[in-house]
């Protein structure tokens, strides 16, 4: 039910900043979209059927969705604070390069996190289970800027 | 005696055919109205901005300045969206090969980040344009079609 409820969250996470502040869509995490952390695990429940691999498979994706999750709900509080700025006639300059700054090194932290569970992810499945996984769902899915 | 369900029959035919053509009709037209595409939606807002320079900013001058950093945001978004649909398209690519390898992947990301920082602080200085040429009134009422031009362009 846990893992159920982390999925729905992630999936109905909306992403705005993307282009100010690199944003939960853009960077590393464009690997794998919401919808497409969805069909790679349905994918894996029907193609992976020895337990130990299947476990550890979860695990790799319980972290992916974490990981989307806690980038998407900082970018929340950065993009609010930005906006906010933006419609104040008297913020400063600065105010803009900190907040910017904040952002990209928040990006810069989470796509090195990604870009592992993405290898880690590749490790787990074989070179056809991956071109499967990819060709037949992953790949068909239209690009957007929010996730 | 006449059936009377049979001669109704080929009224109620003509009505039902008419109810689902005018159904159909409906939803085609309905549907394309709520689902514009974020380039649309994001044409209507800056539209929505430009139109509200001149109601709200009396100034020609000013006016003019505001409407140039306008149609300077519009080229600026249009470029973004363009680059990350590039960009999504082509990290998707990469990584559903099983060969690809973690430099060519993050040369694709880094490529991308530099490029969409350039374009950051384009939009960031015609955002200091706009407040350069407006009062803090001016722009209490503009500011919104600013948020939404921007969150369009996200989409």
């Amino acid at each position: 039910m846990r893992r159920r409820n982390q999925r729905g969250q992630a999936l109905i996470l909306i992403f705005l900043g993307t282009l100010l502040l690199g944003g939960a869509a853009g960077g590393a995490h464009g690997l794998f979209s919401a919808h497409q952390r969805h069909e790679l695990r349905k994918h894996i429940e029907a193609t992976v059927t020895d337990p130990v691999r299947r476990e550890a498979l979860d695990l790799t994706l319980e972290a992916m969705e974490r990981e989307a999750a806690h980038r998407s709900s900082e970018q929340a509080a950065v993009e609010k604070e930005l906006f906010d700025a933006m419609a104040r006639h008297d913020t400063a300059p600065v105010v803009f390069d900190q907040l910017t700054s904040r952002a990209d090194a928040s990006n810069s932290a989470s796509n090195r996190t990604v870009m592992d569970l993405r290898f880690q992810l590749r490790e787990q499945l074989t070179d056809t289970q991956w071109r499967s996984a990819f060709a037949s769902k992953v790949k068909s899915v239209p690009a957007t800027v929010r996730e | 005696m006449p059936d009377s369900r049979s001669s109704c029959r080929p009224a109620y035919r003509a009505a039902s055919r008419f109810g689902a053509m005018a159904l159909v009709m409906g939803l085609a037209t309905g549907c394309s109205a709520w689902h514009h595409t974020p380039e649309q939606k994001m044409a209507h807002e800056l539209r929505a901005l430009q139109q509200a320079v001149p109601e709200h900013v009396t100034d020609p001058a000013r006016a003019a300045r505001l409407s140039e950093a306008v149609r300077g945001l519009d080229a600026d978004l249009t470029e973004f969206r363009r680059e990350f649909t590039t960009m999504r398209e082509d990290l998707r690519a990469a990584n559903a090969r099983p060969d690809a390898t973690r430099a060519e992947l993050e040369q694709l990301i880094d490529g991308y980040d530099t490029r969409r920082k350039a374009l950051r602080t384009r939009v960031l200085a015609r955002h200091a344009e706009m407040i350069a040429a407006t009062t803090a009134d001016e722009w209490s009422a503009l500011a919104k079609h600013e948020r939404k031009a921007l969150s369009a362009a996200m989409e």
